[in-house]
C-alpha cells in the first residue's frame, strides 16, 4: 500500500483516516468501525463492501 | 443509468473494450495528458481510469491515482500496472460522486468521459472541486452539446443515440446546462476524438468570474 496514497485517503463513512493492515490486507477505520477489502491490488473503497470490525 | 447497470455495462465490454471503445477515445486521453503538462511533483486524479490506457501518456515520475466503479475494469488496470512497472500509478475502486479523499489533495483532477455516465453529475464535480487543490486544474473530458455545433455534429448526435444506451451515456447534454451548477471557471474547451463529437474542458478551480 502507498504511503502517500493512504495519507490523503480517507473513510467514505466517518471522514477518518485509515490504517493499512498488512497481515488482512485491508484498510482499517476505527472512527467507523470499517474494514476496506483490497482485491487483486485494488482497495475497494465502498461502504456496502466494508466488512464491520468485531 | 444507476451504478449497478453501469459495472454490468462495463463488465460485458471490458474484455474487447481497449480494442474498440478504448481505440474511439484513445486521441482524446492523448491530448488532455499532453495540454495537462505535469510536472515530476504533480498529483493527479483521474476519475474513470476504466482499463488505465491514459497511464501510459503521464510522465513516469508524475503521481496518478485512478479510480473507477467497474471492478472488472480495474482488474485489468492493475494488471497493466504491474505488466508495465508503473510505480507511480495507482487504482482504486470509488464512486465518483463520493470520493473518500481529503480536502485538496491533488494538483489536477480529471473526468475522463464520465460526466455523462454518472447518476448524479451535480455531485461529481462537487467533489472533484473538493479534493483539488484551490487553483487547481479541473479537465473534463465528455460529449457536451453545443449551440454553435455543425448540423453535421446534431445529426451524428442522434446516430449515436443506440450506441451511447448501451454504453449508458446521456447522449443529450447541453453545456450550458451542466454549467449552470457546475460553475466551472472555464479557460478553454478544445474538441477531440473523431468527428470532435467530445470536448475537453479545462477549468481552474476557483470561483468563476
Amino acid at each position: 500500500m502507498n504511503e502517500e496514497l493512504l495519507d490523503v485517503l480517507v473513510c467514505p463513512k466517518s471522514g477518518g483516516k485509515l490504517e493499512y493492515d498488512k497481515i488482512k490486507n485491508e484498510l482499517l477505520c476505527k472512527e467507523s468501525g470499517l474494514a476496506y477489502p483490497i482485491k487483486d491490488g485494488v482497495p475497494i473503497m465502498l461502504i456496502e463492501s466494508a466488512r464491520v470490525i468485531e | 443509468m444507476d451504478d449497478k447497470s453501469i459495472i454490468k455495462s462495463y463488465k460485458r465490454v471490458s474484455g474487447f473494450y481497449d480494442y474498440t471503445f478504448g481505440q474511439i477515445f484513445r486521441p482524446g486521453q492523448k491530448k488532455l495528458v499532453s495540454m495537462m503538462e505535469c510536472s515530476k511533483t504533480d498529483r493527479v486524479l483521474e476519475i474513470g481510469i476504466g482499463t488505465g490506457t491514459s497511464y501510459k501518456y503521464y510522465p513516469e515520475e508524475t503521481k496518478v491515482t485512478g479510480i473507477d466503479i467497474s471492478p472488472d475494469m480495474l482488474k485489468k488496470a492493475k494488471k497493466n500496472i504491474i505488466k508495465h512497472d508503473l510505480k507511480n500509478k495507482n487504482v482504486l475502486m470509488m464512486n465518483g460522486e463520493q470520493l473518500t479523499f481529503e480536502d485538496n489533495s491533488f494538483d489536477k483532477v480529471v473526468g475522463m468521459y464520465v460526466v455523462s455516465v454518472t447518476q448524479n453529475p451535480d455531485l461529481l464535480i462537487n467533489e472533484m472541486k473538493r479534493v483539488c487543490k484551490p487553483n487547481g486544474d479541473i479537465y473534463l473530458v465528455n460529449h457536451f452539446s453545443f449551440e454553435t455545433d455543425s448540423k453535421f455534429l446534431k445529426i451524428l448526435e442522434k446516430g449515436l443515440m443506440p450506441v451511447s444506451k448501451y454504453l449508458g451515456w446521456r447522449p443529450y447534454f447541453p453545456f450550458s446546462e451542466f454549467n449552470a451548477y457546475a460553475k466551472l471557471n472555464v479557460q478553454s474547451i478544445s474538441k477531440v476524438n473523431i468527428f470532435d463529437y467530445w470536448g475537453i474542458i479545462h477549468a481552474i478551480n476557483s470561483p468563476a468570474s
